[in-house]
């Protein structure tokens, strides 16, 4: 007996092992495989009155032949999660999570409301939550089913397009769908996404999203969401310009640093934001000698300031009458000094606060000369 | 005894104090903490450090009246052989009702991060066979395994350490807004984490330089403490308290954040260490349950020498775990009283034998 000790030993092993692997579901090859790259998530109108989701989802199919293929199919449920069922119903292959790489939530989700969707993604431990996220005008199909020459697929693009955004514009780079997480569920923050819209010259983004707890705000144009940007964010990097007509104008191309300072008297919140600019002239036509004489470098550092502080100032009333909620998460700074879980409706508080701006330009650099 | 002659250094016996402390059960701290102390839940974290502490500080005192007898040899010592054995009993019961929910924990973590198509029971046989084998093996190999596992932790927290780049500082203040109250009673919800410390009463006649006992159990104690708070604190850097509440392990997803451009999903990597970590602990537990099987009667030790007995106790196990802990909720209750139970029965355990070693001082010198 002894002898046959080990034998025995695989055996057993051996049975256990096919144990274990029997009954279970083999996994496929990679050829018969949808897997996902970007996800879309849409409403429609029921004929009763209802809203039923619709959720796109393109797929690549890589053929044995080695040329991919690109589908979108579409699954219209009553629940986001029914849409599964009815996407596969038209699907040959079986469907591959955990690569997508773009969610694209249309306005009419963001109108209704987010809550749900964010919910589907957070509980899935399949899914990447590296993928970035973003509002789109329309129907997020559209996007999805849009070719791009010279790209497999339009996620791609636009995935390449909002990693790239924060270059300009003040842009930041938490636009991923684990940051969505952190900006919906947490008190004192608020969701800001990139808005992009589909018109006849391509996809392209065009402001900012801003949300209301989990409803949509508003939607913010461009130059709007640059003010937005530099008041909301720690740090970003963007142009700026001071143009007096076609010909002269002042380029500046700066990285912003922001600290907030919160007080507060009584009932009554007050945040102090100190916004400190520093970087180059990228061009200058207007101000003369502004690389050789100190009081011209001084004069336009004072003009871009006043720039600056009145675009904020006219942002800030913009949020505060129009918009009402808190886009550049001040509640945040609040929560952080005055303790959490206070009941505080900071959408509502922020509104009728006292918000100071202060400005601080500073010119690094002019470059090698000036012409 | 496996091994009477195989005696453990003085490393080997902080990887295993370290090695039972510390469990998956690590990513799910940050939930329960903060429930309670909201953003100071770290420090509570650190305050629960006192529980082991108290605990070393009775196994050194007891370590040196008798380095060579352990607390169950002491009871029985003292309390006759019945009595004695009716307390030993139960402190393998208090040691036991750690067991199932270690089987659960990792199961559920392995089921929903990497295997959902696996069914529970051919986890819980994978894991028994694993753990079973290893604790056959004896104490010098589980200590190796502490020490493998040791370095495996300090992976992880050097890892954790790229989240700092990703939150913010403003998610863990204001430090001490919750008031001094909540910090203390936050506490209490440490004590499953900081269990089974107790372990040291029966591994301190093992080691082989008695002097050293008291430097290798405050080591221990510092390093968990300090992995403990930090794993809070940096779970509450990241995800915030209100995020933290809407996860389950709020660590994982605190380590969602790290991003590797080269894998796809870090989180695979990560998982795998865990799941080490969590067959070191069951393994340790299978160990020290047998132990004290064996020393509470001396004529069983020979036939409780076998591996069936492993195969045997791993059934039982996973018959508990199958029936009595179906699913997260109910497990969550029957912790609750157990842990608080197997607590205070295990403090009051070490807490009468210190106190009789001091009143019996006398008789001790007689005998000796």
């Amino acid at each position: 007996m002894k002898k046959y000790k080990n034998f025995i030993f695989i055996i057993i092993l051996i049975i256990f092992v096919v144990y274990l692997r029997a009954g279970e579901e083999r996994m496929e090859n990679i050829e018969e495989l949808e897997i996902a790259v970007g996800i879309g998530y849409s409403v429609k109108e029921d004929v009763g009155g209802g809203i039923k989701y619709m959720l796109p989802i393109n797929s690549v199919v890589y053929q044995e032949n080695g040329v991919n293929v690109s589908t979108v199919r579409t699954g219209t449920a009553s629940t986001i999660a029914l849409t599964r069922g009815e996407r596969q119903r038209k699907s040959d292959r079986k469907f591959f999570l955990g690569t997508e790489r773009l969610y694209i939530i249309d306005e009419g989700i963001g109108r209704f409301g987010v809550t749900n969707t964010i919910d589907t993604l957070f509980r899935n431990p399949m899914v990447n939550d590296d993928g970035f996220c973003v509002i789109c005008k329309g129907k997020s199909e559209e996007y999805l089913k849009y070719k791009i020459p010279g790209y497999d697929t339009p996620v791609d693009y636009i995935t390449g397009m909002i990693r790239n955004a924060p270059s300009y514009n003040f842009f930041q780079k938490n636009y991923r769908i684990k940051d969505v997480y952190l900006m919906v569920g947490s008190e004192g923050r608020s969701l800001a996404l990139p808005y992009i819209e589909l018109n006849e010259k391509g996809v392209q983004i065009t402001g900012m999203a801003i949300f209301n707890k989990d409803k949509l705000a508003a939607i913010l144009d461009i130059e709007d969401s640059k003010t937005m940007n530099i008041l909301r964010s720690d740090r970003g990097k963007g142009m700026l310009t001071i143009q007096g007509n076609e010909r002269d104008f002042i380029s500046y191309y700066a990285k912003c640093k922001r600290k907030v300072k919160c007080n507060k008297e009584g009932d009554k919140y007050k945040f102090i934001i100190d916004l400190k600019f520093n970087g180059d002239v990228v061009n200058n036509v207007m101000y003369k000698k502004l690389s050789s004489k100190v009081e011209v470098k001084e004069k336009f550092e004072k003009d871009m300031e006043k720039k600056i502080e009145a675009r904020c100032y006219e942002f800030i009333d913009k949020m505060k009458s129009q918009h009402k909620a808190d886009c550049l998460e001040l509640g945040r700074i609040a929560v952080a000094k005055y303790g959490r879980e206070t009941g505080v409706d900071w959408d509502d508080v922020i509104s009728n606060s006292d918000i100071k701006v202060n400005v601080k330009v500073k010119v690094e650099k002019v470059g090698r000369g000036e012409y | 005894m496996n091994d009477r002659k195989g005696l453990i250094t003085a490393n080997e016996l902080t990887c295993l104090l370290i090695g039972i402390l510390i469990d998956i059960n690590i990513t799910m701290t940050p939930n329960s903490v903060v429930a309670i102390s909201k953003q100071d839940g770290w420090i509570s974290m650190a305050l629960g450090a006192v529980y082991p502490l108290y605990v070393a500080l009775i196994a050194i005192y007891v370590s040196r009246k008798f380095p060579n007898d352990n607390i169950l040899v002491l009871s029985k010592r003292y309390f006759g052989s019945f009595i004695g054995n009716v307390l030993n009993f139960l402190f393998f019961i208090s040691f036991f009702s750690y067991f199932p929910p270690a089987y659960f924990n990792a199961t559920l973590i392995l089921r929903t991060y990497i295997i959902p198509f696996m069914s529970p029971f051919k986890v819980y046989l994978v894991i028994t066979l694993i753990g079973a084998y290893t604790a056959y093996k004896g104490l010098k190999v589980l200590a190796r395994i502490g020490i493998i596992s040791f370095f495996l932790l300090i992976v992880i927290m050097l890892v954790s350490l790229a989240i700092l780049f990703y939150g913010s500082i403003l998610n863990v203040m204001p430090i001490f807004g919750v008031g001094a109250k909540d910090i203390i009673y936050g506490s209490k919800n440490t004590i499953y984490d900081y269990a089974l410390f107790e372990w040291i009463f029966l591994l301190y006649p093992f080691i082989n330089d008695k002097n050293k006992i008291k430097d290798s159990a405050f080591k221990a104690i510092a390093f968990c403490c300090f992995v403990y708070t930090w794993v809070v604190f940096i779970a509450i850097y990241y995800l915030g308290i209100d995020m933290i509440k809407k996860t389950i392990w709020g660590f994982f997803s605190a380590t969602e954040s790290i991003r590797v451009d080269v894998i796809t999903s870090f989180r695979y990597v990560f998982v795998f260490i865990w799941v080490l970590i969590a067959l070191k602990s069951i393994s340790y537990s299978y160990y020290i349950c047998i132990d004290i099987l064996r020393n509470i009667n001396k004529n069983l030790n020979k036939k409780l020498n076998s591996i069936f007995v492993f195969i045997i106790m791993g059934s039982i196990v996973i018959f508990i775990t199958k029936v009595y802990y179906p699913n997260r909720l109910v497990k969550d209750e029957i912790v609750n009283f157990t842990t608080k139970a197997s607590t205070i029965y295990n403090l009051f355990f070490i807490t009468l034998i210190a106190v009789i070693i001091i009143i019996k001082k006398d008789d001790k010198c007689e005998k000796i």
